[in-house]
């Protein structure tokens, strides 16, 4: 079965053990300061395209 | 898939890699760029608030364990229990039971250890007479006219509802200039009407350790003895740690639980340390037996964490009476010097009284100016009088002390022994702690001074029972031979002042792995209670 974006949050949680559960929300939260990290600097209003 | 684990790690890549493959080049480029990664950031921040509400749901539920009995009342019965004790403890009398020393040593060091008010200890003085029925008014403070002057206006102030002592502030600096001795001279005053009270002091003491008795059912000072014994081990055995206190240590940070995960060198070399190898550490009933000699080791080495922060006191008392101890053929209470002293004093203090009978009573003559002169020497003889009292109640104070001294000193005396002497003297406990660790301020004596009391009225100290205060005694050999019984591998060294901290950090993970392994919970549990508080703690720090 593929898993789609909308149904991801209701995989059965509970199968996971403890260390699993701190794994994957570790895991989330260095992927969310890797996003940050990404974002690129917007150049000012007005400014043609290069 | 239906792991959520494997589903985010892929995904992660996945969308990590579609990243890394986007253009950037233009401005339309870094929009969509942009766009994506906000896109991504709001899934994955939806991903972690669904989890972090799922794991705190989960922590909640596995913290829910028994909190231990409420000892709120065995702790009242401790403090009533030592307070009996206090009020009957038959080294001391009404003046240390007051309290009075107490302010006697602050009043004395008003200078040296630069106390903030004056006012205070005063009115600590009055407060106490006050409370034994003894109403001070400003005819008591006559030990020189300085003393009597700014104790009436002192006394006005404290009658007076708003008890505004600016004025006293005044008077105060007028009369210093005179009479820079003036703190000294208030001292004194106390001290003589502490001596005068003498009696109604000790009715009042009586009446407190009779209702004190009432109370709490004890009928002499060896039965509050025997009772607080008995409930020090209650207290002990009710206040041992539990699941929950551990889950907090964790949650605090005051331990790394991570220590004690059965994967962490830390806890291996704990065991390996402490435990002797043939030792099998799954048989039950003897890992009980050794948990239970370690909770005791724990205890003994609380009691020579304090040996050795007051050793240099003991070292001190050491070197003052050892000569007296090595000529000291029979036991004797001399209390001859002490009592001369005293009379000396009585004496003093009675021509003192005379000198300032004459100021007071003091009228115009016939020619005013041979009248100021001398009512200007009287005054100044009052002053010689009342330094040379000073110094009188100085030596008093040594001989006082040296007194009681030699009723317990001798070549057996035990360091349990001067602990009690100390704690039933707490003037001269201060002034030798002050001195022997040269402190500046009253809170660092305090702070030694407290200490010192709660190791000295500990009743689980059991090595300085046996430890004699004039004999050199290795202590950390003693504890180790004992301790070596019991299948614990310890060495001298362990044991120095030093180590102390990390053997006790190794005892403790032994002892809470071993409760924890007994319980309904798991130090895996644990880890990941304490990993949700952090987490939550972090989110809350962001939502700032």
């Amino acid at each position: 079965m593929q898993v789609t974006e909308e149904n991801k949050i209701n995989f059965d949680l509970s199968t996971l053990t403890l260390e699993e559960l701190v794994e994957v929300y570790e895991n989330i939260e260095i992927f969310l300061d890797f996003l940050e990290e990404s974002k690129l600097e917007t150049e000012e209003k007005g400014k043609d395209d290069e | 898939m239906n792991n959520f684990l494997e589903f985010i790690n892929k995904d992660i890549e996945g969308k990590k890699e579609n990243i890394q493959s986007m253009p950037t080049k233009t401005k339309a480029n870094k929009k969509k760029f942009n766009d994506t990664i906000t896109e991504y950031t709001k899934k994955y921040q939806d991903y972690k608030d669904k989890l972090f509400k799922y794991m705190s749901v989960k922590a909640a539920a596995l913290s829910k364990v028994d909190k231990g009995e409420d000892i709120n009342k065995i702790k009242e019965k401790v403090v009533s229990l030592e307070r009996v004790k206090f009020l009957l403890n038959p080294s001391n009398t009404y003046l240390e039971k007051m309290g009075f020393d107490t302010l006697i040593y602050q009043i004395n060091n008003y200078y040296t250890l630069n106390f903030k008010s004056l006012n205070v200890i005063i009115n600590g003085f009055l407060d106490k007479f006050d409370q034994a029925g003894i109403h001070l008014n400003c005819d008591d403070f006559d030990y020189t006219c300085y003393v009597h002057e700014y104790m009436s206006a002192f006394l006005d102030v404290r009658h007076n509802k708003d008890k505004d002592y600016t004025k006293v502030s005044q008077i105060f600096e007028q009369i210093y200039w005179l009479n820079p001795e003036i703190i000294q001279h208030i001292e004194l005053n106390f001290r003589k009407l502490i001596r005068k009270n003498q009696k109604k002091l000790n009715a009042y003491i009586s009446s407190l350790q009779r209702e004190e008795m009432a109370k709490t059912n004890v009928k002499s000072y060896a039965e509050s003895i025997e009772e607080l014994q008995e409930a020090y081990i209650e207290l002990n055995m009710r206040q041992k740690e539990t699941i929950a206190d551990i889950i907090e240590l964790s949650k605090s940070g005051a331990i790394d639980i991570e220590q004690y995960l059965e994967s962490s060198k830390v806890r291996t070399q704990a065991y390996q340390s402490l435990i002797a190898d043939s030792f099998n550490l799954d048989d039950k009933d003897k890992m009980n037996n050794i948990c239970d000699a370690l909770e005791k080791f724990k205890l003994n080495i609380s009691e020579l964490t304090n040996y050795y922060e007051f050793s240099a006191l003991f070292k001190d008392f050491k070197s003052k009476y050892e000569k007296i101890v090595s000529t000291l053929s029979t036991k004797k209470t001399n209390h001859k010097s002490f009592k001369d002293i005293e009379v000396q004093i009585d004496k003093k203090e009675e021509e003192l009284s005379k000198l300032n009978k004459r100021i007071y009573s003091n009228k115009p003559r016939l020619f005013k100016v041979q009248s100021d002169v001398e009512l200007k020497n009287l005054k100044m003889e009052t002053v010689i009088k009342a330094k040379e009292l000073y110094e009188l109640y100085k030596k008093y104070d040594e001989e006082y002390f040296n007194d009681e001294v030699m009723q317990v000193l001798s070549g057996t005396m035990s360091i349990s022994d001067l602990l009690n002497l100390y704690y039933s003297f707490d003037y001269f406990k201060k002034i030798a702690i002050q001195k022997v660790y040269r402190l500046t301020t009253y809170e660092d004596v305090i702070k030694y001074s407290e200490n010192f009391d709660l190791y000295a009225m500990n009743p689980t100290n059991v090595i300085i029972n046996g430890v004699a205060v004039f004999q050199d005694s290795n202590l950390p050999r003693i504890i180790a031979n004992k301790y070596r019984l019991s299948n614990i591998h310890i060495e001298e060294e362990d044991l120095i002042e030093d180590n102390l901290k990390p053997l006790l950090n190794k005892i403790n993970i032994i002892l809470r792995t071993h409760k924890i392994d007994n319980s309904s919970t798991s130090i895996e549990k644990i880890w990941f209670i304490t990993k949700v508080n952090k987490y939550k703690l972090e989110n809350e720090k962001t939502n700032e």
